[in-house]
């Protein structure tokens, strides 16, 4: 495993799609790998294969819709769109990813101890 | 909250809809693919690196399947339902293995449900009436008779004083038994009844189907001839026509009006079940108010009824008790009377099922001992596939089965063969619960309340799931400690998990020749018991009698001398009849119930009311003790000339009790107070077992039933001729006389002695059946493990004979090896039926709960089973030549 990756939190996959889908409107899960890799910066270790999982349990809360259509060349594909309640959710997880977030900031402030040994 | 309630939903919608979703979900992946491949063939990749990188970027396609199929679904139960089906494909591939554990598990599990649904009905279930667990019967206790009869019926006047001052009870009702005779529509009919205090079916909840029940004022005499009347009886003999209700019927020879029928669903106890002592009263079907005449008002005889209350809520019954007590001792103060009195409450459920709860519970103990026998075989043979298969399981935990899932494969498939153990077992129970209701003795109360229900439904699958959890431990611990390596390299066991697995199998025979044992013992002294009850002197000769019961309706036998001539009349003409050695009349039959129990005070003796001796007085006509077989000892047998005089008879127990040591003959005494008759005794004669087989013979004293005035009468005939025929003769003869006297079913005096002990019989006969069934499971189990074991040993034969061995030395070895866990076990058993000797001895008549015999016997007999299970895989290993038995494996 690369370690200059970084392996993705629980949890943190379905935000992303969701903020993605928020962003770009419906998208198919090939778009929605690549719109994370590329705003990551290839920072995000991620099989694209795994998105899959995320978006068929975001699917099942009933934050996200699927439908099948055409890409723009032509290409059968599933698009997946936010909903009213994924709209919501989001809203919430991002205000908690937030918070969190400053939170680990200030304790990883803290200064070191000196080592008195 | 309601967002992970609709993935719940949609997980199981998305279960049920497995293969669509995948095929779906492969499109998707698909073009996926595509337009990963599109986008890199844009960015100047060659075709074949394009495809490289977009499979790449992707990672496994078919980890991203899985990783699809587990957050959408219900993974554990998908995972499940493969275990599920790899199960029903080992249990295909070895079909007798499967036939063998799955009717053994039917079997067991069927007669298990089946007493439990017994024990359930009569035991666990309360009454069917409303609040029932506040219903108490009351007895009564004279400490000075407590030796003769611990407990006594209940005497009307204490009764009402308990209804005039107790206040632990809502309500108190008072019961007796009284038979009535229909006639006016089609034949006389005798039908069961019951007098009872008029608010009995308020009390007990039920509300008449049709019309009403009695009011307070009907309570008293003269203004009780008023009748409530079942649901069976209304059918019956009034074609469940509701106009009954206001008809008028003739109850010997009293005109009575119908008033109410009670609804179909309501049963009412048989009065035998509520009294202390042994009556023989059947279910009442007809009810009238209790009606209480002044000369049943005696204040210290006469303790003749039963009596059930309802405890005010919140009161418990000991506080009841003491409050009776109280009052118990009031009473006796205001009399002034020189006797103890107590009383005493028996909760009605108690008070119905006591007697036949011990026996049912030594029956379910039976039949759960050879239900833990079947899981202990079925453990082993599970046991010796987890063996064979660990080559198997090896490979699989190699590939990344971890040792839960492997254990979890093999209790989804003892559970498998658990439930379709239970499954057949419901068949079982239902079958044997026909047989059961066909052929139960009457004994047993509230058999008509029993059904396979769903509660039984439930404890078979609580019980299957526990056998199947059960057997399942022992495998699943040896799956669990398999090390696939070692498995792997060698094909031959590590040596410890080897001599583990063989110890663990000997302790598991050990276990069941130990139960199988114990049953055995149980059903040898059982059935030992049941032969002395049959073969104990009754002191009467039961062959070639009939009998039939007579009842003489009250308004046209209303004196003694009508009641004599027809007697007299019938007697003289039943011994006339061809094919009729004697005949005779008694009050009552011997194991029919107890006669009139009375005190007796020897002329010249003063002894106080309490201390007098109690004795079975029955009415007997002269010839009654020829036709029955009762000798005489001393004296002579009263005759047509004693009419004038009041003449007894005494059994030569009474004799020796109440005049020891004297010449009886000639001496006098009265039955009841000071002032009634003295009887002189005319002769000594043998003694009856006239209650019951297995209690020893009363104090019994015979009068002439030309002096008591009886309307119950039993005729009781020898015939040298055929039976039947005589009986219809005397039907016939009985009808020229009196048509209207109800005549009931000929009986065998054979036939009462066997229904008598049919209770006894009954529970010897399942006893028996389990413990044989015990013996044959033990035996195959035992077969099974030896020759599983001795198919293991091959090899070793088969060196030790390269070697030099001879066959004897290597079959002792053999058989030394599997003996001494049957040994072990045996020892166990006879440990184990020494301990439950305490239980066992309330059981047993007649012999000791240790009888080295029986314990021998079994032994033998078990030995020989376990000895032949054993021979036979023995002589087939070493049958084997030490050359083929190399080769093995």
């Amino acid at each position: 495993m690369s370690d200059s990756k970084l392996d993705l939190l629980q949890g943190t996959l379905d935000l992303m799609v969701l903020q993605t889908l928020a962003a770009m409107g419906a998208l198919h899960g090939y778009g929605i790998a690549r719109r994370i890799e590329q705003v990551s910066g290839n920072e995000v270790l991620l099989n694209q294969g795994t998105i899959y999982a995320s978006l068929v349990r975001l699917q099942q809360r009933g934050w996200i819709s699927a439908e099948w259509g055409t890409s723009d060349n032509n290409r059968k594909a599933k698009f997946y769109s936010i909903t009213k309640p994924g709209r919501k959710q989001l809203s919430e997880d991002a205000a908690y990813w937030q918070r969190l977030s400053l939170l680990m900031n200030r304790v990883l402030a803290l200064p070191e101890q000196e080592d008195k040994s | 909250m309601i967002d992970r309630l609709r993935q719940s939903l949609q997980r199981i919608a998305s279960f049920f809809r497995r293969a669509q979703l995948d095929q779906d979900f492969d499109s998707e992946m698909a073009s996926h693919l595509e337009l990963a491949i599109e986008e890199n063939l844009r960015s100047g990749m060659s075709p074949a690196e394009a495809r490289r990188q977009a499979l790449i970027q992707f990672g496994g396609t078919q980890q991203a399947k899985e990783n699809h199929r587990d957050s959408r679904g219900i993974p554990w139960l998908e995972s499940l339902l493969q275990d599920l089906r790899f199960a029903l494909r080992m249990l295909r591939k070895s079909p007798s293995f499967t036939a063998v554990a799955v009717l053994t598990l039917g079997l067991c599990i069927g007669a298990n449900t089946a007493i439990f649904s017994v024990v359930d009905a009569l035991i666990i279930r309360p009454l069917t009436y409303p609040d029932a667990g506040r219903l108490v019967t009351i007895h009564e206790i004279i400490p000075k008779l407590s030796s003769f009869a611990p407990l006594v019926p209940v005497n009307a006047v204490h009764f009402r004083e308990w209804q005039k001052n107790a206040r632990s009870f809502d309500q108190l009702v008072l019961l007796g038994g009284r038979s009535f005779t229909l006639t006016g529509t089609g034949d006389a009919q005798r039908i069961p009844g019951a007098r009872v205090s008029s608010n009995v079916f308020s009390m007990l909840g039920v509300k008449p189907q049709l019309g009403r029940s009695f009011r307070a004022d009907e309570d008293v005499p003269g203004h009780d001839q008023v009748v409530v009347i079942s649901h069976p009886l209304w059918v019956s003999r009034f074609n469940a026509n509701p106009d009954v209700i206001g008809k008028r019927i003739v109850l010997g020879g009293d005109s009575y009006e119908i008033i109410g029928v009670l609804p179909e669903d309501f049963h009412f106890p048989r009065l035998s079940q509520l009294y202390a002592m042994t009556v023989s009263e059947e279910h009442p079907e007809i009810w009238k108010p209790f009606a209480l005449r002044d000369d049943e008002l005696d204040a210290v005889g006469d303790f003749n009824f039963a009596c059930i209350a309802r405890l005010r809520p919140g009161v418990s019954i000991s506080q009841a008790v003491s409050e009776l007590n109280l009052l118990q001792a009031d009473f006796v103060r205001q009399l002034g009377a020189n006797v103890e009195l107590h009383a005493t409450l028996i909760p009605l459920q108690d008070q119905i099922t006591g007697r036949s709860r011990a026996s049912l519970e030594l029956l379910l103990a039976a039949a759960a001992a050879v239900l833990l026998i079947g899981c202990v075989n079925i453990a082993n043979l599970l046991l010796t596939q987890a063996v064979t298969r660990r080559n198997e399981m090896a490979i699989r935990s190699a590939i990344g089965a971890d040792a839960a899932r492997l254990t979890r494969q093999v209790f989804v498939e003892s559970l498998l063969l658990s439930t379709l153990g239970g499954l057949c077992g419901i068949v079982v129970a239902y079958s044997a619960m026909r047989v059961i209701l066909t052929n139960v003795p009457i004994d047993l109360p509230r058999m008509d309340e029993v059904h396979l229900n769903g509660w039984m439904l439930l404890f078979t699958l609580g019980v299957s799931t526990a056998t199947g959890l059960l057997f399942a431990t022992l495998p699943a611990w040896y799956i669990a400690r398999i090390d696939p390596l070692a498995t792997m390299r060698s094909s031959t066991r590590s040596a410890t998990s080897a001599t583990k697995v063989s110890r663990l199998r000997s302790l598991l025979v050990s276990l069941e020749t130990a139960l199988s044992v114990t049953c055995l013992i149980a059903g040898g002294l059982l059935l030992h018991s049941f032969i002395n009850v049959l073969s104990v002197d009754t002191g009467f000769e039961a062959r070639q009698l009939v009998t039939v019961d007579l009842n003489l309706p009250d308004t046209r036998y209303s004196d003694l001398t009508t009641k004599n001539t027809f007697l007299s009349a019938l007697l003289e003409r039943t011994r006339a009849l061809p094919g009729v050695s004697a005949s005779g009349i008694s009050s009552k039959l011997p194991l029919s119930g107890e006669g009139g129990n009375n005190l007796v005070l020897a002329e010249g003796v003063d002894l106080p009311y309490e201390e007098r001796p109690l004795a079975d007085i029955r009415n007997v006509s002269p010839d009654y003790l020829t036709a029955i077989g009762i000798p005489l000892r001393k004296g002579r047998v009263f005759g047509e000339s004693d009419r004038t005089r009041q003449v007894a008879l005494v059994s030569a127990l009474a004799a020796e009790r109440i005049w020891p040591g004297q010449d009886v003959i000639g001496k006098r005494f009265r039955l009841g107070g000071i002032d009634s008759p003295l009887n002189e005794i005319v002769g000594v004669v043998g003694d009856v077992r006239a209650v019951s087989l297995n209690k020893s013979p009363s104090l019994t004293i015979y009068v002439p039933y030309w002096q008591r005035f009886r309307n119950d009468v039993s005729l009781i005939v020898k015939t040298v001729g055929d039976p039947a025929v005589v009986s219809s003769e005397i039907r016939g003869l009985i009808r020229e006389s009196d048509p209207e006297i109800p005549v009931s079913a000929f009986q065998t005096m054979q036939g009462i002695v066997m229904s008598s002990v049919a209770p006894r019989r009954f529970q010897t006969t399942l006893v028996l059946l389990f413990a044989g069934a015990a013996a044959l499971l033990a035996g195959l189990g035992i077969y099974g493990i030896v020759s599983y074991s001795t198919s293991q040993q091959t090899n070793e034969i088969g060196i030790r004979m390269a070697l030099g061995a001879q066959r004897p030395t290597i079959a002792r070895l053999v058989f030394g090896q599997a003996l001494f866990p049957v040994g072990a076990g045996l020892l166990g058993g006879v440990v184990l039926s020494l301990g439950l000797r305490r239980v066992l001895s309330s059981f047993l008549f007649g012999i000791n709960p240790a009888d080295p015999a029986t314990i021998l016997g079994v032994i033998c007999f078990l030995g020989l089973v376990a000895a032949a299970a054993i021979y036979f895989p023995l002589r087939r290993a070493i049958k084997i030549s030490p050359m083929s038995a190399l080769r093995y494996e």
